[in-house]
């Protein structure tokens, strides 16, 4: 009968609309190819460099991570710590000045910056001297030494920091360090490093997700974006200009300051 | 002679239209039109210096238009020139509007409605920058009204500035001291630079006067904000639209010293400018026009149909003519005379032959089905409206249509203007966007949707009023309108559903969804719905001739909750946004159609005329 | 009879037009709800549901709402719809486009709930040169473990976020150990604790030793997704002893052994891999000259599939996709800070042609019944 075909048919269509919305979900189980098949390409400019040189007892090796291509742990006498980093950057768009200013906020008020020059490798760099009179807080630095070099377009930053004493024994072996590097560029990407299983609890290196950047990133990113109020139309125009870049300062604020005074 | 007048008037109102094809007067005899019809690039698409003005007086005052405090009013390319070639006088201009009461007491500038110039607000520049930067941190929907003015004011500062320093460096003055300056650096500098390479003796006062020199154009050429010259050839291939500072580097690169003509065509015009000398001047554009119409044949005939499109103005025309048809058909509803009907019916054509030419120029122009944005939707519903009502007053010539057809066609107009203050109406697409094909299909099929809802509403409106307030609605013309709306709303719902659909098979090939509970999606979808329920009502005799008019009023609430009120979600749910204009307009207009439905559900007996009520009394004579 | 009344209340049509007229508040309810609640929640909420038990806040109140879901109104529908078109329509040749239109309406509410379930949405993140064989979810996670010791593939245990809350023990055969979850935090940020620095990082194996957890509130808005992290233990008599720190911000598995097996695990996001690899070999990013507005984005991509030997580019742009196995690949969107970074959409869909079929009839009947309607009007209209 029609209408009893028709109960029939709402019975069965309330079923299904009820029962599609229920359910646990289920483990899954599949296999996969394994991963190291996959070609990878050169994903951060720190992959394809490595830095060799003279490293004293006392510098623990930690391994690269983020933008860092080496890290060290500086162990001191009296049981105080500090670190080493090696930090390449391509295509950085500040001058010194402002990237050294990052650094002395992490020390803090009256910062006293001294500088001389120093030999990294076969080629000349700054290294500068910054420190503060007081610590600001147990996990910033007092003391920073910070060398830089340009080389081939990338800015290179070598740094030591920590407790003022430490960073003042540790000075001579950071020069000589220094004075002993070597850059190397990789030639083949190393996908056994992603790989590579590590069971030891001192994990030397974390590859933490490059989306969400490290604190140091991103207080370099906000000091570039501030140099200029305009700074979307920042650009560095391959003009003549350019090559006049120690004679310039390119990051003149806009015509608001000036018609300000 | 009645039967001439509807034609009369109609051929006057041409002449009125035909009349403002005149090129505008000149002022002090400089030719302001002409130089507004060159070319430049602004936001991505080449616009004439017209639209470029227009455009940055919007973003500076929310009105493409100079009027002084002395009543004197500025042209847009009159006021570009002076900004562009006598800075220093530009600056003592008073455009800047500033009204709200904190805003004023924070700058000092006393109470009321003020207009301030540049330099009035020098001193106060660092605080702005500091309140307007504070005030962009936060999102947009919920900044207060005097965060909103003042980063409106900064925005404004800021473009001003790009616009001063878009032709040279500010600090020079004019074109021509700028590159002479640069020509007198450059040799020198250059060898001086050269010599220091190569290790040699070298001048650091040349080298540091030209380093100071380019110092200045770098910093201009990143302000600069239209591409004001054309460069033909760059070693890219493509041709672009440039700031001379852009093109100063490119020359100085290839250190080939040749300044593009546009450039001395620009330094002809400033050096005319500054010493009065309006035929210079007016040569000067000219000649550079000659040169355009040569190399850069497509970019200059667009430039050129835009400026006149801009000065003749067919929409605000339409608005007009809309208006007064509008009177004329409310008259002839009263008088009932023809040829009232028939000049209301003519002026209506006027109007909406206007309104299409207007569309389709715009459509010539930018290369794009009628509707792209907003402002172009506004428009397209308000031809949608006009169109249908001149159909159905051909079927049946009562003048009601016209009446609907007017007052629809006027509203649009009238919001359409508001929507172009907010910013360039010919804006480019942003890359999902960039479609013709599902712009012309979806978006003018949804629009076609909106108008008939629109349609079907206002004479449901014209129902209500008329039976409520007058004697007019009998049986016949209650028939009349019952049949006009239910065969509006037909139309609605296949073209609101095809609509629909359409855009869910777009969103289907641009990412792979189908429907996805968007709130416009949703709001096309709540169209459909309710004009299916008015549909079904009908159909199932749910409820009378007035409940049915009553829905049809409705459908005017649900269409532009899907149109406008979907956009401000953001800002209503958030903020008291009463004082936002367009969430206030939003609220008074449902309330209006509320007060209508009131009226429309009141019961019979204080109707002034309907055909049940007034089954009893002789039919009145229409 | 009650049956009798029933029968009357479902073949009418009022209420076609009182399920028309809920239909409508739900979808203003949920559209103003989604503004606070994001679109993801409110379709579950509000529109995926039977009964909608939500809230809505206006103007800094909050308002509770209960209300019939869509599942419900649907299902009312699609019942009434039936049943008026047997009972009082049949197969009349006038009614033709109506009985269309109606059919065609009918495939699409059924349709929509088919889709519902069977509709997966992920993405694919590709920088110039990378390959993958697998998509990720936008919003579900995994914790996944992986054994590598196997020499010519990996078996993948995909464990769903719904099994992680604090105090569940995970078992299942395939792995020789148990997993028990310590902790776990719907969202959160991760820190790496100072060289010099002696608190006690959030784990005691892996990674999580040098890392400190910082729990977040759930996200809110569509344009940003929860970043989950928990903290486990292996219980197994093979199993390392203490407790590991998984989370979304660790990209690197950390490594363990269980008897002669090794394994990995993971907190990321759901993977759907696929028997093909897509490489991306160029991706262009074109905006409008002198502006930051874009205009064009295209992926130049290579299709890579081992089992049938098929290599060959595609061209994918905005509103050209790529139909494959089974799913479409768009050109969903891009780094903004990194300028060789493809972002695809992908897309499995298999109830796909529902709606377009569904629209076709109901567009056709429209049509053709409006069309019926109106020459019957004006052949009414000559005679007189």
């Amino acid at each position: 009968m029609r209408l009893g075909f028709t109960l029939e048919k709402m019975i069965f269509l309330a079923a299904i609309a009820l029962l599609t919305g229920c359910g646990k979900e289920d483990i899954k189980v599949y296999k996969i190819p394994k991963e190291s098949a996959v070609a990878k390409p050169h994903q951060q400019p720190q992959e394809q460099w490595k830095v060799v040189g003279d490293v004293p007892q006392n510098w623990e090796e930690k391994g690269p991570s983020g933008m860092r291509i080496a890290q060290y742990v500086v162990r001191g006498k009296d049981n105080s710590q500090g670190e080493v980093a090696v930090m390449p950057m391509v295509g950085l768009r500040a001058n010194k000045n402002e990237i050294l200013a990052i650094w002395k906020g992490q020390l803090g008020q009256d910062v006293v910056e001294k500088s001389e020059k120093v030999k990294i490798g076969e080629d000349e760099g700054e290294l500068f001297d910054l420190s503060s009179k007081q610590q600001q807080s147990p996990e910033l630095p007092q003391r920073i030494l910070v060398a830089m070099l340009i080389k081939d377009n990338v800015n290179w930053f070598f740094r030591i920091s920590g407790a003022s004493n430490l960073v003042e024994q540790s000075k001579s072996d950071f020069i000589k360090y220094l004075n002993s590097i070597k850059i190397i560029k990789a030639s083949q990407h190393q996908t056994e490093a992603i790989t590579k299983p590590n069971t030891s609890a001192n994990i030397p290196s974390t590859n933490i997700k490059s989306d969400f950047k490290t604190n140091e990133q991103i207080r370099m990113v906000g000091i570039i974006a501030s140099a200029g109020s305009y700074a979307m139309f920042f650009k560095i125009t391959n003009s003549a200009v350019e090559r006049h870049k120690d004679e310039l300062n390119l990051l003149n604020r806009s015509g608001f300051k000036n018609v300000a005074g | 002679m009645k039967k001439w007048l509807p034609y009369f008037i109609v051929l006057l109102l041409g002449l009125w239209v035909l009349a403002s094809l005149r090129p505008p007067a000149t002022k002090n005899g400089f030719d302001y039109a002409n130089f507004g019809k060159l070319p430049a690039l602004l936001n991505g698409r080449i616009q004439p210096l017209d639209s470029v003005s227009r455009n940055c007086l919007l973003q500076i005052r929310s009105k493409p238009s100079v009027r002084l405090k002395n009543g004197e009013t500025l042209l847009p390319s009159e006021w570009l020139a002076e900004v562009l070639f006598n800075p220093s006088k530009a600056d003592d201009r008073e455009i800047f509007v500033v009204d709200h009461p904190e805003l004023l007491g924070l700058l000092k500038l006393g109470e009321g409605k003020q207009l301030v110039s540049f330099n009035q607000l020098r001193p106060h520049f660092a605080e702005i920058e500091k309140q307007a930067q504070r005030a962009q941190q936060i999102e947009p929907a919920r900044r207060t009204t005097f965060e909103k003015q003042v980063v409106k004011l900064y925005t404004g500062l800021v473009v001003f500035q790009k616009l001063k320093n878009s032709l040279y460096p500010e600090e020079y003055g004019s074109l021509e001291t700028a590159i002479n300056d640069l020509k007198a650096n450059l040799a020198p500098g250059l060898e001086a630079f050269r010599a220091k390479e190569s290790n040699k003796q070298f001048n650091q006062d040349n080298l540091n006067k030209l380093v100071q020199t380019l110092q200045k154009w770098e910093v201009a050429s990143q302000m600069a904000y239209p591409g004001l010259i054309p460069v033909i050839e760059l070693k890219q291939g493509n041709n672009q639209w440039l700031s001379p500072g852009e093109v100063l580097n490119q020359i100085i690169h290839d250190e080939s010293l040749n300044f593009p003509r546009p450039i001395d065509a620009y330094i002809a015009m400033n050096v005319a400018y500054q010493k009065n000398d309006p035929n210079g001047f007016n040569k000067a554009v000219a000649d550079y026009q000659q040169w355009l119409a040569t190399n850069f044949p497509k970019q200059f005939s667009k430039s050129k149909s835009e400026s006149f499109f801009n000065n003749f103005a067919p929409f605000a025309k339409a608005r007009e003519i809309y208006l007064l048809a509008f009177l004329f058909a409310c008259i002839s509803l009263f008088n009932l005379t023809e040829w009232l009907r028939k000049s209301s019916f003519n002026i209506l054509a006027l109007a909406f032959i206007l309104h299409t030419f207007g569309i389709i120029y715009r459509m010539t122009l930018e290369g794009r089905p009628p509707v792209t944005n907003l402002y172009s939707s506004a428009v397209f519903v308000g031809w949608t409206i006009a169109l249908i009502g001149l159909i159905v007053e051909r079927a049946y010539p009562y003048g009601i249509s016209v009446l609907v057809a007017a007052a629809g066609g006027f509203a649009t107009q009238i919001i359409a203007h508001y929507l172009s203050l907010t910013g360039d109406t010919m804006e480019v697409l942003r890359a999902v966007l960039d479609t013709n094909f599902w712009l012309a299909t979806h978006v003018v099929t949804i629009a076609l949707g909106y108008g008939a809802v629109y349609v079907a509403g206002l004479f449901a409106i014209v129902y209500i009023i008329l039976g409520v307030f007058t004697k007019r609605l009998t049986k016949e013309i209650a028939l009349l309108l019952n049949r006009i709306v239910y065969g509006v709303m037909c139309f609605a719902i296949l073209f609101s559903f095809l609509g629909t659909v359409l855009g869910g098979i777009w969103a289907d090939q641009s990412w792979g969804r189908f429907w996805g509970w968007d709130p416009k999606e949703n709001g096309a979808l709540i169209i459909v719905l309710w004009t299916a329920i008015f549909l079904h009502c009908r159909w199932g005799k749910l409820v009378s001739e007035r409940g049915l008019m009553n829905l049809a009023v409705f459908g005017n609430i649900v269409t532009t909750w899907s149109w406008f009120g979907v956009n401000m979600l953001g800002v209503g749910l958030h903020s008291y946004g009463f004082m936002d204009t367009a969430v206030f307009w939003l609220i008074l207009f449902i309330a209006s159609q509320l007060v209508i439905i009131g009226l429309g559900s009141l019961p019979l007996r204080f109707w002034k005329s309907h055909p049940e009520h007034t089954s009893n009394k002789s039919p009145q004579t229409v | 009879m009650w049956l009798d009344k029933l029968i009357n209340a479902l073949t009418s049509i009022r209420l076609t037009v009182v399920c028309l007229a809920l239909a409508i508040v739900l979808v203003f309810l949920g559209t103003l709800a989604q503004v606070d609640k994001g679109i993801f929640i409110v379709q579950k909420e509000f529109f995926q549901s039977i009964i909608v038990i939500s809230d809505l806040r206006i103007l800094n109140h909050k308002i509770p709402i209960i209300f019939p879901g869509g599942y419900l109104i649907g299902l009312i529908l699609i019942i009434n719809l039936i049943a008026v078109h047997f009972k009082r329509f049949g197969f009349h040749p006038q009614k033709i486009g109506l009985l269309l239109t109606h059919f065609g309406i009918l495939v699409l509410l059924v349709g929509q709930i088919l889709i519902d379930h069977l509709h997966i949405e992920s993405s694919i993140r590709l920088v110039e040169g990378e390959s993958k064989n697998y998509s990720e979810s936008y919003t579900r996670c995994e914790l996944a473990f992986v054994k590598i010791s196997d020499a010519d593939s990996d078996t993948v245990v995909s464990i769903p976020e719904s099994y992680l809350y604090k105090g569940n023990v995970i078992r299942h055969p395939q792995m020789p150990y148990e997993i028990r979850i310590n902790e776990y935090y719907e969202n959160s940020q991760i820190e790496r604790l100072s060289a010099q620095s002696n608190e006690r990082g959030a784990a005691t194996l892996g990674f999580g030793a040098s890392l400190r957890v910082i729990p977040l509130p759930p996200v809110t808005t569509t344009d940003r997704r929860n970043a989950p992290s928990a903290i486990i233990e292996l219980i197994g008599n093979n199993a390392p002893k203490g407790t590991w720190l998984v989370s979304f911000f660790i990209d690197d598995g950390q490594t363990f052994r269980v008897g002669n097996e090794q394994w990995q695990m993971f907190l990321r996001p759901e993977r759907y891999y696929k028997p093909y690899y897509i490489t991306l070999l160029d991706f262009t990013h074109e905006k409008y000259p002198g502006t930051d507005i874009p205009k064009n984005f295209s992926s130049r991509v290579k299709l890579t599939n081992p089992q049938t030997k098929e290599e060959r580019e595609v061209l994918i742009y905005m509103n050209n996709p790529l139909r494959y196995g089974g799913e479409t690949y768009y050109q969903g969107s891009f780094d903004p800070n990194d300028d060789r970074v493809s972002i695809l959409q992908v897309v499995k869909n298999p109830a796909w042609t529902t709606p377009y079929i569904a629209c076709a009839l109901v567009g056709f009947g429209m049509a053709l019944h409006f069309i019926l309607k109106l020459s019957a009007f004006v052949k009414e209209q000559k005679k007189r």
